[in-house]
């Protein structure tokens, strides 16, 4: 076991340094860079100096380099902490991405429990009871919520928030607590906006898990061995609990392993029109900005969640699946 | 103010003709949303200009009248509480202290106003543009609330020489940055030796600095005078240097600050990054000194930004209150349309002057007594939204040869239902029109002014399917193959393809009319609704047939001449961006327009007209250039124009001017408004 998880470290290593070799290839592909955009902004303001100063920040930001030298640059420095500048905030990639990453966590850890706690018990209740009324509600309800894409949910939400309360559910703090420093009232204000992105994010990620859990339930409970256990007059809570749930979940922890990337990028789309402080935004803006530092170090920071919550999946299979080794 | 002095004022009205501003060529003659065509400026100042103190009335002379209409000196000064709390505890030098000798004093819009409150504003990618637009234009002089001409800003007073080839300035006495360092020549000094000049920092300096290519003089006289010498006359200077947050707002440094990042003065520094960013975005320092009415204080990037009243601000109102009277700004960045539109429906924003769509209207209007707030509708001064720039350096030879027929474009813009653009898109409150100059701009008051504003601004704009198919079929431009589409005259396919940056709803929404509206003549069109930089790399590279350009504000006749005559190599040049810069290199790069054509044309009167030394004759060249307009027109296709702009101000923020042009970011409202003076009405 201990000799299989050096190896898939080992493996990880080639694998993260391929995807932002690939990657910083596809950011620069576009035409132009970062400072055609920025030109083009100044410009539809009218600023007829701006022409001129590019030439100047395009030797600011080492712009005028070749890719390759500007890659190797940025990647030497990794092992000093330092991931570049980013064009458009003209501050390090560290620093702007620490600033969003714990609150990114903790809106993604909320939606991942609140989809988790929900999703699974549903969809186990769907499955033994399969085309029943319920089972019904619940599959209508679970497509609307798969079909769904979160940030239409989020327009709804605030539209409806507005309508009948006044009050249009955006950011994660009060104004009040936007700029103050962590103190009791500040944790009691972000419980009270969080969870409006968080049950957003839910909604569709408990959609999902109830048409998997019933799917993959249902499967399981048509094999042999459920009989036996019945036959042997267990109860029909343990029979599902222990014995066939235990098998069917084996698919939504591999999913588990896609998801340490989404709890440091959030849901981009929902954060921009939430217009939360997460991480989404930033990585979006980036990539469409052609702000390479940024949206690159991102990238690599998605690969390594990936490559990491696969491994973390694999061996929390063998934990919950008796009939996995890894020899 | 009053230390202009009279034989000054003398001086300086006797030198209108030549001095005068540029600023008065654009201003509409009313603040209505639809000001007539052809009418002058009546001699009576509009509405809001009667509530600027230092307005001139039209009949006066420009320029001098402003300083010396100034409000009289108000006899004690008081401060805001929570400063005077400070300057008990000893933290603060007393409020007479702080202030210049000669406090500017500014008559407020409507009435005096109360300390408090935080303004709250929404700016779109990050604290940037918008923040600038109401709280960074503090310029060397600002436009006058009715942007007719300049008034005492930053400089007491000015005084050019006959031939403007030589401008004194003198800076307020005692002017002091946000730190109490006191404001001087030299800061406006290290930003033209030190940083323009300094070849290891090179920022670029604009056009009025450098007229022809050979840079001014620039001479310290004593710490609050400062001598500008410049090769060729630049009557215009300080209309250009007082150009919104980005000029002369900037040019004057904190240069006991910016010392300590610059290589040549600190020894730690390597290279000119610190320097360069600090002095981009000295809103997102805390520490860069200011002398605007708030101080940056945070920056959280890409989400805030916090200001606070300046201690050493300079401006009191007439009663002696030092301004400004809000305590705090808060820009929160809204990255989405929906949202700013929602945050100002539930009354989250207290005075957001851009970025609301016109679509929008129905639904700000609908929540107003909710979200207590009033809409106010600006004047935009577009010439037209979108225009239909033809690229006459599109690499296809054959499409361009269409272009320069005469018949060809007018088909083209006559076979455009212009009424229903109007009606759908810009819900009936623009113009239909060609992209002419505004009918306010100076040079249409000449005598001729009024037939060729007209002919220029008028002209093919009645919707015409036959006559649009009559000359078409004149171009040579017919179904050939009677596949149902028209073909190029040498029989082989013709498509119009109207590139549009995806993000300006208004021009995409008109491209699918213009498109419907070609189709019905026979002419296959497709619209590229694509990425912004995309669209602009296209014009470049001369891969472009048609862009349509949302939101084009007419300004100034010499700041923005690329959209009358191709003469900058910009993406906004009238007839491509490479005909603009065969123009600008003298012929080295780019496409030249073909002789005898009315790009040639223009270029050539471009080059006649900046020569001339008077105001009169320059306007007069300037309307045989649009002349060229009418008679061959349209070079480039107008939709519609002259529309207004939402506003969302707060029921109990006091004291906005609602008179503006809000397209022209280079007129600098609502900095122009003076939002120092704005309050809260407790």
């Amino acid at each position: 076991m201990l000799r299989y998880i050096i190896e898939r470290i080992m493996a990880m290593i080639p694998t993260v340094l391929i995807i932002a070799v690939l990657g910083f290839i596809i950011i620069e592909l576009p035409p132009g860079d970062y400072l055609t955009y920025y030109l083009h902004d100044l410009e539809s303001q009218g600023n007829m100096n701006a022409r001129m100063e590019i030439q100047n920040l395009r030797m600011r930001y080492a712009l005028d380099r070749p890719a390759y030298e500007r890659f190797f640059n940025w990647v030497a420095n990794f092992a000093r902490g330092d991931f570049g500048d980013s064009f458009a905030y003209r501050k390090p990639v560290k620093q702007l991405i620490g600033e969003r990453l714990l609150l990114t966590i903790a809106v993604s850890l909320l939606s991942m429990a609140l989809a988790w706690g929900i999703g699974i018990p549903i969809g186990v209740y769907s499955a033994t009871h399969q085309y029943s009324f319920g089972d019904h509600l619940i599959t209508t309800l679970a497509l609307i919520g798969v079909g769904v894409p979160g940030f239409l949910l989020a327009l709804v939400f605030l539209v409806a928030g507005f309508q009948w309360f006044g009050y249009a559910p955006t950011g994660l703090f009060s104004p009040a607590f936007e700029g103050a420093s962590w103190s009791l009232s500040k944790v009691v204000d972000l419980l009270k906006h969080i969870w409006v992105p968080a049950a957003i994010v839910a909604i569709s990620g408990t959609a999902g898990l109830v048409r998997t859990m019933r799917a993959n339930l249902l499967d399981v409970l048509r094999v042999n061995y459920v009989q036996a256990a019945r036959a042997k007059g267990l109860s029909e809570a343990k029979v599902i609990w222990k014995h066939a749930v235990r098998t069917a979940i084996h698919p939504l922890v591999m999913s588990l392993g896609m998801s340490l990337a989404f709890v440091v990028s959030g849901s981009e789309i929902t954060g921009i029109v939430l217009n939360l402080p997460t991480t989404g935004p930033l990585y979006l803006q980036a990539v469409r900005q052609q702000d390479t530092y940024l949206a690159g170090t991102f990238l690599i920071l998605l690969a390594l969640m990936l490559v990491i919550g696969n491994l973390l999946a694999d061996i929390l299979l063998v934990i919950v699946d008796p009939r996995i080794r890894y020899d | 103010m009053s230390t202009l002095s009279r034989r000054t004022f003398l001086k300086l009205t006797a030198f209108g003709a030549t001095a005068a501003t540029m600023a008065a060529c654009t201003a509409p003659a009313a603040p209505a949303p639809a000001p007539k065509a052809t009418e002058a400026p009546k001699p009576a100042a509009p509405p809001a200009a009667a509530q600027v103190t230092a307005a001139p009335k039209p009949t006066e002379a420009p320029k001098a009248a402003a300083p010396t209409a100034a409000p009289a000196k108000p006899s004690g000064y008081a401060e805001a509480p929570a400063l005077a709390d400070l300057v008990k505890a000893g933290k603060l030098p007393p409020v007479e202290q702080r202030l210049p000798a000669q406090p500017l004093v500014l008559d407020p819009v409507a009435e005096i106003g109360q300390y408090g409150g935080t303004l709250r504003l929404a700016d779109t990618t990050d604290v940037g543009g918008l923040t600038m637009m109401a709280i960074g234009v503090e310029p060397f002089t600002k436009h006058t609330r009715d942007l007719k001409t300049e008034r005492p800003n930053v400089i007491e007073s000015w005084e050019y020489n006959p031939d403007a080839t030589e401008i004194t300035l003198r800076f307020r006495k005692g002017l002091k940055w946000s730190d109490g360092q006191p404001v001087t020549v030299d800061d406006y000094l290290f930003w033209w030796n030190d940083m323009v000049l300094d070849q290891d920092i090179k920022v670029a300096p604009p056009t009025e600095v450098y007229p022809d290519g050979k840079h001014m003089t620039a001479t310290k006289v004593d710490d609050a005078t400062l001598k500008l010498k410049f090769p060729v006359g630049q009557p215009t200077f300080l209309e250009l240097h007082g150009m919104n947050y980005g000029k002369s707002a900037q040019f004057v440094t904190p240069a006991h600050y910016l010392k300590k990042f610059h290589p040549k003065h600190n020894k730690e520094m390597k290279d000119n990054k610190e320097l360069l960013d600090r002095y981009n975005n000295r809103w997102k320092y805390p520490d860069y000194p200011v002398f605007t009415a708030w101080k940056p204080v945070e920056y959280v990037a890409g989400q805030r930004g916090v200001f606070e009243r300046n201690p050493y601000y300079w401006k009191v109102d007439t009663k002696g209150n030092q301004l400004p009277y809000i305590d705090r700004v808060e820009v929160t960045v809204v990255k989405d349309a929906q949202v700013m539109l929602l945050k100002a429906i539930s009354g989250e924003l207290d005075a957001q002057v851009r970025d609301f769509n016109i679509k929008d209207v129905p639904v700000l209007k609908e929540n107003e007594a909710k979200g207590n707030y009033r809409v106010v509708m600006l004047d935009r001064g577009d010439i037209a939204w979108p225009w239909i720039m033809i690229q006459y350096d599109y690499k296809d030879a054959g499409i361009v040869d269409l272009f320069y027929k005469k018949e060809f474009r007018r088909a083209l813009s006559v076979a455009m239902n212009r009424q229903r653009m109007n009606d759908i898109v810009w819900l009936g409150l623009g113009k239909a029109r060609q992209p002419a100059m505004l009918p306010s701009n100076p040079e249409f008051q000449l005598p001729d002014g009024k037939k060729i504003y007209d002919g220029y601004a008028n002209s093919y704009t009645q919707y015409d399917v036959a006559q649009a198919k009559k000359w078409l079929d004149e171009a040579g431009v017919v179904d050939k193959d009677n596949d149902g589409w028209r073909e190029r005259p040498d029989g082989s396919k013709l498509e119009l393809i109207i590139d549009v940056p995806v993000t300006d709803k208004p021009s995409v929404e008109t491209c699918d009319f213009i498109k419907e509206d070609w189709e019905k003549v026979g002419l296959k069109t497709t619209i590229n609704a694509t990425d912004g930089t995309v669209v602009n790399q296209r014009t470049t590279n001369q891969e472009q047939m048609l862009r349509a350009w949302g939101s084009a504000g007419s300004d100034w006749l010499f700041t923005a001449p690329p959209v009358w005559t191709p003469i900058y190599n910009t993406v906004w040049s009238i007839g491509g961006q490479t005909i603009g810069q065969y123009y600008e290199t003298g012929g080295q790069k780019g496409t030249a327009p073909r002789p005898g054509s009315a790009l040639d044309k223009l270029q050539k009167i471009y080059t006649e007209a900046k020569q001339l030394t008077t105001r009169e004759a320059r306007f007069k060249k300037v309307l045989e250039g649009y002349q060229v307009h009418v008679d061959e027109g349209p070079i480039t296709i107008g939709t519609i124009g002259e529309h207004v702009s939402p506003a969302v101000v707060k029921n109990n923020l006091r004291n906005f001017s609602e008179f503006a042009i809000v397209a022209s970011w280079n007129m600098g409202f609502p900095g122009t408004g003076d939002p120092e003076q704005w309050y809260f009405k407790k």
